[in-house]
């Protein structure tokens, strides 16, 4: 994982351990997920019973290159289904790997399986006799043609795309630990996530206390040699990637936004980019519009708790959001307003096997983990006796 | 999430070394490959959910692993 897309060795190792638990989890919960639930109706019995639906194809990205896979695999497989794996195509080796953990922890041959092709063939594959459905997660451009592709054979697909996940401070907060995590959260996998805070809103009163404290954990952070252990931040995955952020803070400062740490290209080998900020970012800048893959954050003042709320719903994207304010019955009232698959409130958007995961809006459609990731791919047939 | 259009290939993206290419599977390994997951399926949707979950710990005993390394 840390050679071929340059994830930190410690968050390596911490992926893989949360593979082994969703892993455990629904080994543990997929049978009471799925017994039969009897229902009362005109019948001498009637009940709803899941069953499997048969090949499902995962079209996987390369940002947590396990994770993703064990996400989909591990109630997929429980549940009685077979997986085909078409992997982004820097990944092939943790693909592979992947292929052979499932034949190793006893799984029958075949019924987890990578595909090494391209994108080009993806297409095809959908439209196999065999495969049933698609889950893909990834970009929104891959989700519409997958979406599409899929559409035309009448497969069922779940989507899990892009993010750009809103970072809301009211005046309210503990600016301190929301600045704190608020560096964490956007520094996850390099910045690499769908999740990870990418529009940081505070509000008048307490933007320049969050800003000074935000920039000055991010500063902070070590990057370099993924395969050190002292390593926070590693380099993008990609060369072109890491050329295509440095595009979008250059637009956004162009549009007016002021760069407050990073924005430099280091000189030097390895796809490597800065912890950086961008203060008074707004509509129209690409640091707002588009999902910022990388350690790029963009700040946005709001006048007051409306305001950045509306900021916050301004988006194509609704994955996740993370709140902060000390009262609690205010946060419980704007997490019914913000737009979003999930609002964590004083703390960081993680996914969690016991809570179902997804987006709305541009993010997606669908749900994995919980019991709710279980059912995507099950018939949900109903059994009425007379 | 961006889109990487390539080659089958492991490249380090911190020295920007070349680890390894792979070649494309042909149509016809990939057609096999699914086949073979249609015939695992046929027989795995039968296997009880303790079968399934190959004898894990018994219920209560997972501990969770919380981890903000993966979304």
């Amino acid at each position: 994982m840390t050679l071929e897309m340059g994830k930190p060795l410690v968050q390596g190792e911490a992926e893989v351990d949360k593979c082994a638990w969703v892993c455990d989890y629904y080994a543990e919960h997929a049978e009471s997920f799925l017994a039969e639930q009897a229902r009362s109706t005109d019948a001498s019995r009637s009940y709803v019973r899941f069953d499997p639906l048969g090949v499902v194809l995962a079209v996987m990205p390369w940002n947590f290159p396990f994770w993703q896979v064990f996400r989909f695999a591990a109630p997929a497989l429980m549940a009685g289904n077979a997986g085909v794996l078409k992997h982004a195509s820097n990944v092939p080796r943790c693909a592979l790997h992947i292929e052979t953990v499932f034949r190793e922890a006893g799984f029958p041959p075949g019924l987890f399986a990578t595909a090494l092709i391209g994108s080009s063939a993806v297409a095809e594959l959908i439209a196999h006799p065999r495969i049933v459905a698609v889950t893909l997660t990834g970009s929104e451009p891959a989700g519409r043609n997958v979406a599409q592709q899929a559409g035309r054979q009448l497969k069922k697909t779940v989507l899990e795309l892009g993010g750009s996940d809103p970072f809301i401070v009211l005046d309210d907060a503990d600016v301190t630990a929301a600045a704190t995590t608020a560096a964490e959260a956007r520094l996850i996998n390099s910045g690499q996530s769908c999740i990870a805070a990418k529009r940081f809103i505070a509000v008048e009163s307490i933007a320049d206390r969050f800003l000074e404290r935000f920039v000055a954990e991010l500063g902070a952070r070590r990057m370099g040699d993924p395969l050190s252990r002292e390593t926070q931040v590693g380099p993008q995955a990609h060369v072109d990637l890491r050329d295509d952020l440095h595009r979008q803070v250059e637009e956004s400062i162009k549009r007016g936004a002021k760069l407050l740490l990073g924005g430099e290209i280091p000189s030097g080998k390895g796809a490597f980019y800065p912890p950086t900020v961008l203060a008074g970012v707004d509509k129209g800048m690409p640091a707002f519009d588009e999902e910022t893959f990388g350690p790029v954050a963009a700040v946005i003042r709001a006048k007051d708790e409306a305001d950045a709320i509306r900021l916050a719903n301004d988006s194509s994207f609704g994955l996740g959001a993370s709140l902060w304010t000390r009262d609690r019955q205010r946060a419980e009232r704007l997490a019914a307003a913000i737009e979003a698959g999930a609002i964590f409130v004083n703390g960081l958007v993680k996914s969690d096997p016991r809570l179902p995961f997804g987006g709305i809006k541009n993010s997606g459609y669908g749900r994995e983990l919980s019991e709710y990731g279980i059912r995507e791919f099950v018939n949900i047939k109903s059994v009425w006796i007379a | 999430m961006e889109v990487i259009a390539m080659a089958i290939q492991s490249m380090n993206p911190a020295t920007g070394e070349t680890l390894e290419t792979f070649e494309e599977m042909s149509r016809r390994d990939v057609d096999q490959l699914v086949e073979r997951a249609h015939a695992a399926f046929l027989e795995w949707r039968t296997v009880p959910f303790a079968t399934r979950a190959g004898g894990r710990p018994p219920s209560g005993s997972v501990p969770a692993r919380p981890s903000t390394h993966a979304p």
